[in-house]
């Protein structure tokens, strides 16, 4: 590991004095340019934080021979603080040791990204629409306290205050990071308005959460696409005036059909729908390499298939349970109305990190 | 603005009532009533005022004290409700265009005012001069010279006199004349819109001035520098095509060559009077028929646009710096059509009058909608 760290730190030097050289930045490209630039930010926090261990290695070796001086050993007092001392520095760098591995862990480049939040009722008929409302709300408002910025792009309702289906381009600081265990299926029980016996139902919903690619990671060819319109009878042109703007793009390819109806514009509406495809075949390309590499890993929390069972919210009991971490939260108001989402965000990031952890540990062994 | 959310089996109710006038779309009707509804609480907020003038149509009394001060925000939404329910009515018994009663219909990048009776911008018409401004700015682009040093530029202001210069005939609310405008490289071109009604005139310039406000202080200019002037112009006048000339936007009074279009663009009224009868309401009761109706099966513009296109049409197509236009590809005659059953006679007017390369666009439906031409 030491050896490991210290080859990193002479990457990191390299790195830096390449890019302080005129010399060696004008052979770049700006793409290289680019990604030497994330390298270096990359290895410089990991060196940051090494550097931070051994200095404060440092400090615990002077204090442990402070300890050991005849001349201490006379006053008590100084004794007294200097173990003190000592106890705190050694936890200071188990801390600091943890979050040292944490740097190291294998980053996800999409962590940092945008993204799409797809919310679609699922089974349980209206039931399942206003849970899919409820839902939506969770994330709205989570996406608030987030100070995240939070793009409605398209929302079927469906009958009284519940909703078919929703898609919404959220946007800041590691969105896709926080995010991508909601995708799955999320169940709800509880007692419908409707429900005149008084029987708890179980509807579900489900999510799906993409990161947002550049147009550079994505291109899509024209000659790959069918854009279809509204189609009013007759000639159209003058005789019709459509206030319908409705899109939809058919990609040839995959089969993957978008459909956007909510702008007034038929420009707002192509891009919205262009927006979503490309995310779309974003996802379905890092499903694809996500795939490949399975075989020769285990098993990951955040790797789950889009119809696994993810967390349940039980009214009756005011509980909700991830299915993944087995863990349960007995305030399911606060989750809902987003503050307490933040406590399963969490825990589902640390789990991640404990099975990177392993999985690191088997490589090295 | 925060806008209230309707309550669910008001909106539902409501929709119910949109569905006839939306093709029997009930999605389609929960948009305008989304838009109807925005657009009510956005003239709710406006002014004290105009809530007053609201609330009268509403209660249908006089003067009533408590709305002489800013109204409360209760107030407000009773306001934008009985607004809303107005819209409707419009909408459902008068059957008016949902653009007329919201005042505006994007087209492009552009927000352009609709009044009746002026025609409302159609999708269509969007597409085909998204397409044609993305053809001219690879051309324009590309052929731009800057005589003082090697390299193709952007930036330089092109003289009057050797700008690329568009008139578009039947102009109607200028759409067409504002979007090429705003689409095309900066400094390149002058637009002249010109259109038979005085009405249509006036909205186009209140076009021009709403979306240069609208945009302004933005990051790409709207209108990009490129002038946009529209004129009231009897196409069949005896002076037209003089007048049209002079109105040139690349004339310079002592440059007789300067004078002219490179390009002539036109949505002029196709429909055949016999089927007028079988328009929608919202087309037949709204729009001016003027915009709408063509004698001669609806072909009677376009022998006589076709004929002018060809005697103002600058013939040198190059000049010897500023904007050159000299690929073979590049059109100078493009006429909206009313589909597939015009193409044939078009063709052959446009033919007749000296065009030689033919061209027709077709829609996103796969509907011919443009005859392309040029000589």
């Amino acid at each position: 590991m030491q050896a490991k760290l210290e080859g990193m730190k002479n990457v990191q030097e390299k790195l830096l004095a390449d890019l302080n050289d005129p010399a060696s930045t004008e052979a770049m490209t700006a793409k290289q340019f680019g990604e030497t630039t994330k390298q270096l930010h990359d290895l410089t926090v990991i060196r940051d934080k090494y550097d931070e261990v051994v200095t404060k290695l440092q400090d615990l070796q002077s204090l442990e021979q402070l300890l050991t001086d005849p001349a201490t050993a006379q006053d008590e007092d100084l004794v007294e603080m200097t173990k003190e001392e000592i106890r705190e520095t050694r936890q200071t760098v188990v801390d600091l040791e943890k979050e040292l591995l944490i740097t190291l862990l294998p980053k996800d480049s999409a962590d940092e990204a945008n993204a799409l939040l797809e919310i679609r009722a699922g089974t349980g008929g209206d039931e399942a629409g206003l849970f899919a409302a409820d839902i939506l709300r969770m994330y709205e408002r989570f996406a608030e306290t987030q100070g995240w910025r939070w793009e409605m792009i398209s929302c079927t309702h469906d009958g009284l205050g519940a909703i078919k289906d929703a898609t919404v381009s959220i946007s800041g600081s590691n969105v896709f990071g926080q995010l991508k265990f909601e995708s799955g299926v999320h169940r709800v029980q509880r007692v419908p308005a409707t429900e005149t016996q008084g029987r708890i139902h179980t509807s579900t919903i489900t999510v799906a959460i993409m990161p947002q690619p550049t147009e550079v990671q994505v291109q899509i060819q024209d000659a790959d696409v069918r854009v279809d319109v509204f189609r009013a009878s007759g000639s159209g042109g003058q005789k019709v005036n459509t206030t319908d703007s409705a899109i939809r793009l058919t990609h040839l390819p995959t089969g993957i059909v978008v459909a956007i109806q909510d702008e007034r514009s038929n420009q707002k509406n192509r891009a919205k729908a262009f927006t979503i495809l490309r995310a779309k075949l974003f996802d379905l390309e890092r499903e694809r390499l996500a795939n490949e590499r399975r075989d020769s890993r285990r098993k990951q929390v955040g790797s789950g298939s889009r119809s696994e069972k993810i967390r349940t919210y039980n009214f009756p009991q005011n509980r909700v349970t991830d299915h993944r971490i087995n863990k349960t939260l007995h305030e399911l108001e606060g989750v809902l109305n987003g503050e307490s989402l933040l406590e399963f965000v969490q825990a589902l990031r640390v789990e991640e990190q404990a099975e990177l952890l392993m999985a690191m540990n088997e490589e090295e062994v | 603005m925060i806008q209230p959310r309707l309550a669910s089996h008001l909106r539902q109710r409501l929709t119910q009532l949109l569905v006839p006038v939306c093709n029997d779309s009930e999605s389609h009707a929960a948009q305008e009533l989304k838009w109807l509804w925005k657009h009510a609480n956005e003239e709710a907020s406006k002014s004290k005022t105009k809530a007053m003038s609201t609330k009268r149509v509403k209660d249908g009394d006089n003067d009533n004290p408590s709305t002489l001060c800013k109204p409360s925000k209760s107030q407000r939404s009773d306001v934008a409700l009985a607004l809303l329910e107005d819209y409707i009515q419009q909408r459902v018994l008068h059957r008016k265009p949902l653009q007329y009663i919201l005042g505006t219909q994007p087209f492009l990048n552009l927000e352009i005012l609709t009044r009746p009776p002026t025609l409302i911008p159609r999708w269509e018409t969007e597409e085909w001069t998204q397409y044609l401004a993305s053809r001219l700015s690879s051309s324009l682009l590309l052929l731009r010279h800057d005589p003082g040093t090697t390299s193709t530029t952007t930036t330089t202001k092109v003289n009057k006199g050797d700008r690329y210069s568009i008139a578009d005939l039947c102009t109607g609310s200028g759409c067409i004349a504002l979007g090429l405008a705003s689409m095309l490289p900066p400094n390149s071109t002058g637009v002249l819109g010109v259109d038979l009604d005085k009405r249509a005139v006036q909205l186009a310039r209140d076009n021009l001035d709403f979306n240069r406000n609208l945009l302004d202080g933005q990051e790409d200019q709207p209108l990009q520098s490129n002038t946009v002037r529209f004129e009231q112009l009897d196409l069949f006048s005896e002076s037209a095509k003089e007048t049209l000339m002079h109105w040139s936007p690349s004339r310079v009074p002592s440059d007789p060559h300067s004078q002219g279009y490179n390009l002539i663009v036109s949505n002029p009224p196709y429909i055949d009077p016999e089927e007028l009868a079988t328009l929608e309401p919202e087309v037949r009761q709204w729009e001016d028929p003027k915009a709408l109706i063509a004698d001669d099966r609806g072909l009677a513009f376009y022998p006589h646009i076709a004929k002018m296109a060809a005697s103002v049409l600058k013939t040198g197509r190059t000049r010897p710096n500023g904007v050159v236009v000299d690929q073979t590809d590049v059109p100078e005659l493009v006429l909206e059509i009313g589909g597939d059953h015009q193409v044939e006679d078009v063709s052959r007017y446009v033919r007749e009058a000296g065009f030689a390369r033919i061209e027709v666009w077709r829609d996103l439906a796969v509907r011919a909608r443009c005859i392309i031409a040029s000589r």
